[in-house]
């Protein structure tokens, strides 16, 4: 009964725990907020990270044409400050980009990493000092050696110039997205299923190694018992035929005196009764007989096997 | 030496020295958890091998000021969270015990219906639907996964991948998972009934071939080679099961493989039920994550039981000789739990219908498959 009331609240728990608002608040605390560590090399900026969903470190390069990069820093983007922005289509967080050129030039930053797919979009703040965030319009290149490119075009004092002032400083607010539930449903697909492929594999395996074992152990076993095989040296002398059911006598008891007279001639070749020596020496009855027991064995070996 | 200053020292003495000032409500509670679940094991028997330690450990580290899961001043771990440091988050505990499992498993109802494996991976549905079910309450994707593998139904994975993916939920999910698995025979019956008929019940199966000893010699190596090349990352746990397997199975290391059965598996047992007791501490467990997990965790269990006796009605729907659907539901590794509950609700319908070792092959294949999602998660997270 205890149990019984136990199964009910456990099930009914996280219905009621749905509407409730400062559980989604405990929930939604950003626990894989990524911590990246900048360096620089050949000009470029690097910056090393663990993402969300994800227990090893990626590597993230940055890079300006026409223009120098003068630093990238990490953006702090909390969902009070920005509603329309979900960290989580973010995992690899986002980047202040910061670079110097002529006033009023434009230049080509890019973004690439070995984490990026052909799915991944660069987003960023739309207008100077604003919230408005969405996609760049960025181009994405295979580079080769599974690393992905994101390059945008940001004109100083532009849209995309978060100072909105063409001073010859630009500074690009960045997060390279890729859909949550995309990702999420997409591995749950594959994996599922790959689960049946690892296992399908596996039951071919067992199969084919099932049946080399049988043939390997049925040879195994003709070797223990030759005599099987030096039997057909002998001649083939095939059983006599089967004699008419005598006149009056119901075949059961025809059968019954055969089997009777088989058994009795048997004692007389105790080692092989279905030898070519009692074939000769037999009657015909006695073969009937036999016939008749060996048929009726067979019909019930085959009824088992069908089983 | 005035009245003012014994009482101010005993005071000092009493707060920061004995625990019964900072007792906290919520320490008082995790205390009655653990009474509760140490009632579980003792008093109703429910999974006492891990329920038990599990309990004393709750119970153990919710004690105010105790030495037991932080680090001494010299920075060395104290008693249990040495335990927990070299045992659990090393991951060899969880592949200790996977040795032993695999020492006591026969592969020969397996071997001789190869057919049954789809059963064990279709009985896996329920770790998918739960990942992606706790990820609408805000779960990370890591907690999802290491949530979902309790439908598993196999305790050692559960907590390799928790340890691994998401160390915060560790002790909720080992207890969901423990708890769950001692509740099988509860949990299953009534949806086994729902998803058949009675005459699906009814169906009798062929008596499985005799499997050789060299078949079942070399069934670990072959399993191995597939399983590793296919998923790397599970080799920690595939490669002690399947290794505890070839010992049992040659025949010719009887001592290791009583050992591995034996004291191993019972010392790696203790310190892993105390160690997994101890992450429960108050602060940890008392929010609604936990509580969540225990609700999906059921949830789990119910849609791995659906999708395993699904997976049987769609095979029958293309093999000529039929299988009973109620074997299905020990695709839920749960070994031999699941296998039993098949058998006996199979005797209810005809007391002449032997499922036991039909059931075997699906949960076998249920422990593979287990540790192959397992698997997949820690590579998805690479």
């Amino acid at each position: 009964m205890l149990l019984k009331q136990l199964r009910m609240l456990f099930m009914i728990i996280p219905v009621l725990l749905v509407p409730h608002g400062s559980v989604w608040a405990t929930l939604e605390e950003d626990i894989e907020k990524p911590r990246p560590e900048f360096s620089q090399q050949d000009g470029d900026w690097i910056a090393r990270l663990i993402p969300r969903g994800k227990s090893t470190p990626i590597q993230i390069r940055f890079h300006a044409e026409d223009g120098n990069l003068t630093a990238v820093s990490d953006k702090q983007y909390t969902p009070e400050n920005h509603p329309k922005v979900d960290p989580k289509n973010f995992r690899s967080d986002f980047f202040s980009i910061q670079a110097r050129t002529a006033p009023g030039a434009e230049i080509a930053v890019s973004v690439s990493s070995a984490y990026f797919t052909s799915a991944t979009e660069l987003w960023c703040q739309l207008e100077p000092n604003a919230i408005a965030w969405g996609p760049s319009g960025a181009t994405n290149m295979a580079l080769g050696d599974r690393i992905n490119m994101l390059t945008v075009k940001v004109c100083d004092g532009g849209t995309l110039d978060a100072d909105g002032e063409a001073n010859g400083r630009i500074e690009l607010i960045v997060g390279p997205r890729d859909s949550f539930w995309g990702y999420a449903l997409g591995t749950l697909f594959i994996r599922f299923f790959g689960i049946f492929l690892v296992l399908s594999i596996l039951m071919v395996g067992i199969m084919f190694s099932g049946k080399v074992f049988k043939w390997i152990e049925g040879r195994a076993e003709r070797a223990k018992f030759p005599e099987k095989e030096i039997e057909p040296q002998f001649p083939e002398v095939p059983f006599a035929p089967l004699p008419a059911t005598v006149a009056g006598v119901d075949p059961e008891t025809v059968a019954t005196i055969a089997l009777a007279i088989h058994l009795s001639s048997a004692i007389a070749h105790p080692q092989a009764p279905a030898g070519p020596a009692y074939r000769m020496a037999a009657s015909d009855w006695a073969l009937f007989g036999r016939g008749k027991l060996m048929t009726d064995r067979k019909l019930v070996f085959d009824r088992i096997q069908k089983k | 030496m005035s009245w003012d200053y014994v009482f101010e020292l005993i005071k000092n003495i009493l707060i920061t020295q004995t625990g019964i000032p900072n007792l906290a409500i919520k320490e008082v509670i995790m205390l009655l958890i653990a009474f509760f679940f140490l009632y579980l094991a003792v008093g109703k028997g429910y999974e006492p091998l891990l329920l038990l330690p599990i309990g004393f450990g709750i119970f153990l580290v919710n004690f105010p000021l105790v030495p037991l899961m932080g680090f001494s001043e010299h920075g060395t771990p104290e008693l249990i969270r040495a335990f927990y440091k070299y045992g659990v988050e090393w991951e060899i505990i969880p592949c200790v015990i996977f040795l032993g499992l695999g020492t006591m498993t026969d592969f020969g109802p397996l071997i001789a219906n190869p057919k049954t494996m789809i059963i064990g991976a279709g009985a896996q549905l329920g770790v998918f639907i739960t990942y992606i079910g706790v990820l609408f309450f805000g779960f990370t994707l890591k907690e999802a996964a290491s949530v979902g593998i309790i439908g598993g139904a196999d305790g050692p994975t559960t907590i390799y991948l928790t340890a691994k993916l998401a160390p915060h939920l560790l002790g909720a999910n080992a207890l969901a998972a423990y708890s769950y698995m001692a509740m099988v025979p509860l949990i299953q019956p009534p949806i086994m009934r729902l998803m058949t008929t009675k005459a699906q019940r009814r169906i009798r199966m062929r008596q499985l071939r005799p499997v050789s000893a060299r078949e079942k010699l070399l069934f670990p190596l072959i399993a191995s080679v597939l399983i590793i090349l296919l998923i790397p990352a599970v080799a920690p746990l595939m490669g002690m099961f399947m290794f505890g397997n070839f010992m049992r199975e040659s025949q010719v290391v009887k001592r290791l493989s009583d050992t591995a059965q034996n004291a191993l598996m019972n010392i790696a047992t203790i310190f892993l039920g105390l160690s997994v007791g101890a992450t429960m501490q108050a602060e940890v467990f008392l929010n609604w994550k936990p509580m969540l997990i225990f609700g999906f965790g059921l949830l789990d269990f119910v849609v791995c039981t659906f999708g395993g006796i699904l997976t049987v009605h769609i095979m029958n729907l293309f093999l000529k000789e039929k299988i009973n659907p109620l074997i299905g539901s020990a695709g839920v590794s749960a070994v031999p739990m699941s296998a039993r509950v098949a058998h006996a609700e199979g005797l209810r319908e005809d007391p002449n219908n032997w499922l036991l070792m039909h059931a075997m092959g699906p949960n076998l294949a249920g422990v593979i498959g287990s540790a192959a999602a397992a698997g997949m998660f820690i590579a998805m997270f690479q």
